[in-house]
C-alpha cells in the first residue's frame, strides 16, 4: 500500500515535534500512574510531588483483593461480545444507508432518528431503560446488558461516512457480476471497511469496557459487576479511596492501551488498497 | 434513480437496517416515549405519579436559570469547537506523516488520556491547575509570578474545563482522522507531488477537502459532546464558582434526577434534546451530511 | 487470525447461556446468606464489615455483600423491590426516609429504648409515621478542630467546653491566626449544607419555623441575612474562598492535614483518619463557638434497614438482636472509634488525649438545637435541596447580594410548599 502524503523530508524534526506533543498528552498519565504508588497520606500533601517518596503497590494489592480481576474478566467478556454483534450490526446498517441514499427516499431521515440516540445523554433515559429491560424480563441477564447498548450511533454514522465516500460506480461495479446485495457486501464492501471496523471495534470495546449504569442497575450478582462499578465503589460519603481509585483506573488502563497498540496499526485504508482511481 | 434492481434493493436496504433498528427502537425510542410522557406527570421515580399536564413545561420556561444554563452551554460549546475539532485534525496529520518514526507508539501515547474516566480527569486536571496547590501555579510563583485564581475566575474555570475536554478526547478524533486519512488515496497524493505540490499546499488543496466527511462527523460528534458536557465539570469545578459553569445537563440532575423530580427532569430532557437536534440539523444541511 | 478470533467469540457467546441463567449459591447444610447492601467499598478495617463477619463466622451463616453507590441507590432499590431481589439488610438511612413502607418497622423486633433518644430522633425518625424503618448504626456529630501549633504561634488559647467562644472570639481570632498563624487560612468549613447551618441556629435563625400543623419559611429572616453577610465577608478574608464558592473539588478535610488552616469546621467522622495520618504538627478537637443566642450541632448517621421484601428476613432480624447487645456492639464501636448510637455503651480508647478529645466531642450532642429538629421534620429537603447550595454558592462568590440570595430561595420554597413566607 503505497501513502506518501508528503515529500520524503528531513525525519528528525516532525519526530521530535511529535513525541513533545505525545509526550505533553502523556505527562499528566505519568502523574496518575506515579502517584498510584503513593502511600494514601502523600497522595494529596502539599506541594505536590512528582515521585512517590516510596514505591507501594498496597493499592494494587487492596484493589486486587477487592475482586479486581473477576471484573476485569466481567468487563472483558461483555466488551468482546458487545463489539463482535456492534461490529456487524453497524457496518450493515451505515452501509445500507450510505450505498442506497438514492433509492430509498428516506435514509436521512432515518440517519437522523439514529443521530437521536447521541442527542441525548444517556442518563437521562435510565429509569425508563431499565422499566423496558425489566418488563422484557432481561432484569440479572447479561443481554439486558449487552442489547440495549451495542447500538452506537457514532458506528454507524463513521460506516455512513466512510461508505459515502465510495463512489456509486464502484458498488454498481461490484453488483453486474450478479451477486445479491447481501453477497455483495460481505464479500466485497465490508472487506473495504477494514479501518472503520478496526476504529470501531476499538471504540465499541473500550465504551463496553467503561460501562457502568446498566451492568449496575440489571445485574444482580455482583460477582458479575464490571471495572467501572467497581472503581466507582470507591466514593464514599464522607470521603474518596482516591488511591484505590488511581491504581483501580490505570489497572482498568492497561488491557485496552495494549488492544490499541495491536490494532492502530490496521487503521488502513481500503481503497488505496484496492487501487481504486477516483 | 430506481434502477432496474429497484425492489431488491428496497428489501436489501432493510435487511441491513432491521438489526439496528429494532434493537434502537426497543432500548431507546420507546424509553423515549415513556420520558416524553413522563414529562406530563410529577413522576417521582417510584411511587407518585399523577397527570399533572404542562405543569413542567411551564415552570421551565418561566425559570431564568434554565436559559441562563443554556446560555453558559452554547458558549461552551462555540469557544471549545473550534479546538476540538482542528487540534485532532492536526495531531492526525503529524502523526501520519511519512516523515515521522515510531508513529505506533506516539498515537498511543496520545489516545491514552480518552479512556480515563471522567473523575480521573478531573483529578489528574486538579493536580495541574489546582489553585491552592497546583504544578502551574507552583511553577508562576517559582518564577517570581502571581498564581492565577483557576477556581474563583470564571474565565480561567471554564477555560480549564474546556482544556480538560479537549486532552481527553484529542486521541478519540485523531483516531478517527487517522481513518479518514488513510482512506484517501496514495495516487492522488503521487501525483500532487508530481505537480510539484508543497506539503502546506497539498494539506490545504487535498487533505482536507478529501477529509470532509470525517470533518463532518468529528465537528457533530464534538458539538454533541460539548453540549452534553457534565461528568468533566463535576469533576473539576462542580459548577463553580457560583453558578457559573453550571451547564445544561448539570442542570438537569440538579433540578431532577437528584431530587426525586423524574417527570420535571423528563420534561427539561426533551425540551434540550429538540434544541440539540436543531443544532445537528443546521449542521447537516450546512455541510450536506458529509456526502460530495 | 479471522479462525481464531471465530472461535473465541462463539465459545464466549455460548458460555453467555450460562451466564445469563445467573448463579445459584452453594451453602452447606443450614446456613442460610445473608445478602447485605452497603453505599460504599468498605476498607479493610470498616467496622460494620468486621462485624458482619464475625457474626457469620460465629453463626455459621455466609455472607453476600453488595455495594451501590449512594448516588444510584434510588434506582437500584425501586428495581430491585419489582424483580424480588432485595437484600436482606440495607445500611441507609435516605432510603428508609424515602420509603418507609418498605421496610420492617424496628420497633416490632428491638427494643428501641435501648437505643440513644438523640440517634433514634435524628437517624430514625419518620415525621409522617411513629414507624421506625430503620436503627441507627453509625452516629456522627459536627464538630471543630484546630491546629494547636497555629495557637501558640498567634497566642490563642483554645476554648474549653464551660467557656466556649462566642461568634466575635470566632472571627477575632481566625483573622489573628491569618495573621501570625503561620498558617494559609484561619478557618476552613466542608461546603456541606449543615456545616453553615450551625452557624444560622446559633443565632436563634432557622429554615422554617412551626406554625400550628404546618410551617412558615423563615429562611430569610434578618438574623440570617446577616449571618450569610458576615460569612461572605469572612470567605473574602481568612476562609479558601473556593470552597464555598464553588469552582474546586477540593476537599479542605486536606488542607487541614496539611497544616494550612488554623479552625475546621467539620465532623466526628474526620478523627480517626486525621489520628492516623496527621504526623508533622499538633492538633485538636475544640468546642464549638456559641452564638447570640445559643451553641448548635447537626447530628448524621446512618441506620441499617430491612426491606419488607427480603428473602431472609428473620436472619436479618437475628443479627441485628446479635448486634446490639453491649458487649457485641462494644467491638463494633472499638473498630468504628465513632459516637455510639447504644446507650451504656461507648467508645473506650487507650490514649488519654484521644478521650479528652471524644467527651468535647460527646458534649457537642447537647447543642443539638431545637430549631434543627423542627426544621427536620417539615422534610424542606424534598422540594428544594440543590438550590439552596447553588444560592449559597452565588452569595459567597459575590453573584447576589446575600438578601437576595435568601429571600429568592424563601420565594421559591414557599411557592412549593405552601407555607407562607414569615418575612
Amino acid at each position: 500500500m503505497s501513502r506518501k502524503p508528503y515529500r520524503t523530508g528531513k525525519t528528525l524534526l516532525p519526530t521530535v515535534l511529535t513525541f513533545v506533543v505525545a509526550l505533553a498528552f502523556l505527562f499528566p498519565i505519568i502523574w496518575l500512574v506515579l502517584s498510584s504508588f503513593k502511600e494514601t497520606g502523600e497522595l494529596f500533601s502539599y506541594p505536590l510531588k512528582m515521585f512517590p517518596s516510596k514505591f507501594s503497590a498496597g493499592h494494587y494489592q487492596k484493589v486486587i483483593r477487592d475482586g479486581f480481576f473477576s471484573y476485569i474478566y466481567n468487563s472483558f467478556y461483555l466488551a468482546v461480545v458487545g463489539t463482535a454483534i456492534t461490529l456487524v450490526i453497524s457496518s450493515m446498517c451505515g452501509y445500507a444507508l450510505a450505498i442506497y441514499r438514492h433509492e430509498v427516499s428516506y435514509t436521512n431521515i432515518i440517519f437522523g432518528i439514529f443521530l437521536l440516540g447521541t442527542l441525548i445523554p444517556g442518563e437521562t433515559l435510565t429509569v425508563p431503560q431499565v422499566t423496558v429491560i425489566s418488563e422484557l424480563g432481561l432484569y440479572n441477564n447479561i443481554w439486558g446488558v449487552i442489547l440495549p447498548v451495542v447500538t452506537t450511533t457514532t458506528g454507524i454514522f463513521m460506516f455512513r461516512q466512510h461508505y459515502l465516500s465510495i463512489p456509486l460506480s464502484f458498488v454498481e461495479a461490484a453488483r453486474i457480476d450478479g451477486s445479491t446485495e447481501v453477497q455483495t457486501f460481505f464479500r466485497i464492501m465490508l472487506p473495504l471497511g477494514t479501518s472503520s471496523i478496526v476504529t470501531l471495534a476499538l471504540f465499541s470495546f473500550m465504551w463496553r469496557w467503561n460501562d457502568y449504569i446498566l451492568p449496575l442497575l440489571v445485574l444482580s450478582d455482583q460477582k458479575k459487576y464490571t471495572i467501572q462499578i467497581a472503581i466507582k465503589n470507591y466514593i464514599g460519603f464522607n470521603g474518596v479511596d482516591w488511591s484505590s481509585i488511581l491504581a483501580a483506573s490505570v489497572m482498568s488502563m492497561t488491557p485496552i492501551i495494549i488492544l490499541f497498540m495491536i490494532l492502530q496499526r490496521h487503521i488502513v485504508g481500503g481503497l488505496a488498497a484496492s487501487g481504486v482511481k477516483g | 434513480m430506481r434502477t432496474q434492481y429497484g425492489k431488491r434493493h428496497v428489501r436489501a436496504f432493510w435487511f441491513f437496517v432491521a438489526p439496528c433498528l429494532i434493537l434502537f427502537t426497543t432500548f431507546f425510542l420507546v424509553p423515549l416515549l415513556l420520558s416524553i410522557g413522563l414529562s406530563f406527570t410529577n413522576y417521582d421515580g417510584w411511587k407518585t405519579m399523577d397527570f399533572i399536564g404542562l405543569k413542567n413545561y411551564r415552570e421551565l420556561f418561566s425559570d431564568i436559570k434554565f436559559y441562563n444554563a443554556l446560555g453558559r452551554t452554547f458558549r461552551y460549546t462555540l469557544f471549545s469547537l473550534p479546538f476540538k475539532v482542528i487540534v485532532p485534525l492536526l495531531v492526525a496529520v503529524l502523526v501520519t506523516a511519512k516523515s515521522v518514526k515510531a508513529k505506533g507508539i506516539v498515537r498511543t501515547m496520545i489516545y491514552t488520556p480518552s479512556l480515563l474516566s471522567a473523575l480521573v480527569v478531573g483529578i489528574t486536571i486538579n493536580w495541574m491547575f489546582g489553585a491552592e496547590y497546583g504544578l502551574i501555579n507552583y511553577l508562576i510563583k517559582l518564577m517570581g509570578g502571581v498564581p492565577l485564581q483557576w477556581a474563583l475566575n470564571y474565565k480561567l474555570a471554564t477555560f480549564v474545563i474546556s482544556f480538560a475536554s479537549n486532552w481527553a478526547s484529542t486521541g478519540f478524533y485523531m483516531v478517527i482522522f487517522i481513518g479518514g486519512i488513510n482512506n484517501i488515496s496514495g495516487e492522488i497524493y503521487e501525483a500532487a507531488a508530481i505537480d510539484g505540490s508543497s506539503n502546506v499546499q497539498t494539506f490545504f488543496r487535498i487533505t482536507i477537502p478529501m477529509l470532509a466527511p470525517t470533518t463532518f462527523l468529528v465537528t457533530l460528534l464534538s458539538t454533541v459532546n460539548l453540549l452534553k458536557e457534565y461528568a468533566l465539570v463535576q469533576g473539576i469545578t462542580q459548577g463553580g464558582p457560583g453558578l457559573n459553569t453550571t451547564f445544561i445537563i448539570q442542570f438537569i440532575f440538579d433540578k431532577g434526577f437528584n431530587q426525586m423530580q423524574h417527570g420535571y427532569a423528563s420534561a427539561i430532557s426533551l425540551v434540550v434534546m429538540i434544541i440539540f437536534a436543531s443544532i445537528a440539523f443546521v449542521q447537516f444541511k450546512i455541510s450536506n451530511g458529509g456526502d460530495r | 487470525m479471522k479462525k481464531a478470533l471465530t472461535v473465541v467469540l462463539v465459545s464466549l457467546l455460548l458460555t453467555s447461556a450460562l451466564f445469563a441463567a445467573g448463579t445459584k449459591e452453594a451453602t452447606g447444610a443450614g446456613s442460610k446468606v445473608l445478602k447485605v447492601m452497603l453505599s460504599e467499598e468498605p476498607s479493610s478495617e470498616d467496622a460494620l464489615l468486621g462485624t458482619l463477619k464475625k457474626w457469620a463466622a460465629e453463626t455459621g451463616n455466609t455472607l453476600d455483600v453488595m455495594v451501590i453507590p449512594y448516588e444510584d441507590q434510588l434506582t437500584k432499590f425501586p428495581l430491585m423491590a419489582r424483580n424480588n431481589d432485595l437484600p436482606d439488610l440495607i445500611a441507609t438511612t435516605r432510603l428508609a426516609r424515602l420509603y418507609p413502607d418498605e421496610f420492617l418497622d424496628m420497633a416490632e423486633y428491638l427494643d428501641m429504648s435501648i437505643f440513644e433518644p438523640m440517634a433514634v430522633e435524628i437517624i430514625v425518625q419518620d415525621y409522617k409515621t411513629e414507624k421506625k424503618s430503620t436503627v441507627p448504626q453509625q452516629f456522627t456529630i459536627t464538630n471543630v478542630f484546630y491546629n494547636k501549633d497555629a495557637f501558640a504561634r498567634a497566642g490563642i488559647t483554645a476554648p474549653t467546653v464551660e467557656k466556649p467562644w462566642s461568634l466575635e472570639d470566632l472571627e477575632r481570632n481566625a483573622r489573628l491566626l491569618q495573621q501570625k498563624g503561620g498558617v494559609k487560612y484561619g478557618m476552613a468549613m466542608d461546603s456541606s449544607r449543615a456545616r453553615y447551618d450551625n452557624l444560622m441556629y446559633v443565632n436563634g435563625g432557622s429554615m422554617v419555623e412551626k406554625e400550628g400543623d404546618t410551617f412558615a419559611v423563615a429562611i430569610n429572616s434578618p438574623q440570617n441575612i446577616a449571618m450569610l453577610q458576615k460569612f461572605v465577608d469572612w470567605n473574602n478574608s481568612f476562609m479558601p474562598k473556593a470552597i464555598w464558592a464553588g469552582g474546586t473539588n477540593d476537599n479542605p478535610a486536606d488542607y487541614f492535614k496539611n497544616g494550612d488552616v488554623g479552625i475546621y469546621f467539620s465532623g466526628s467522622w474526620n478523627y480517626n483518619a486525621f489520628y492516623t495520618q496527621i504526623k508533622n504538627f499538633n492538633w485538636g478537637v475544640m468546642p464549638s463557638p456559641v452564638g447570640s443566642v445559643s451553641g448548635s450541632a447537626i447530628l448524621g448517621g446512618s441506620g441499617l434497614g430491612v426491606p419488607t421484601g427480603a428473602k431472609n428476613k428473620d436472619l436479618a432480624i437475628s443479627f441485628l438482636k446479635w448486634f446490639y447487645t453491649k458487649e457485641n456492639f462494644q467491638g463494633y464501636l472499638n473498630q468504628d472509634k465513632g459516637l455510639s448510637s447504644l446507650v451504656g455503651v461507648t467508645y473506650s480508647p487507650d490514649d488519654p488525649q484521644v478521650v479528652e478529645d471524644y467527651k468535647i466531642m460527646q458534649s457537642e450532642v447537647a447543642k443539638v438545637t431545637y430549631a434543627f429538629s423542627t426544621d427536620e421534620s417539615s422534610m424542606w429537603r424534598n422540594f428544594y435541596d440543590n438550590e439552596y447550595r447553588d444560592a449559597m454558592r452565588e452569595a459567597v462568590n459575590g453573584d447576589i447580594s446575600a438578601h437576595k440570595a435568601l429571600t429568592d430561595f424563601a420565594t421559591i420554597l414557599s411557592k412549593k410548599s405552601g407555607w407562607r413566607m414569615k418575612y
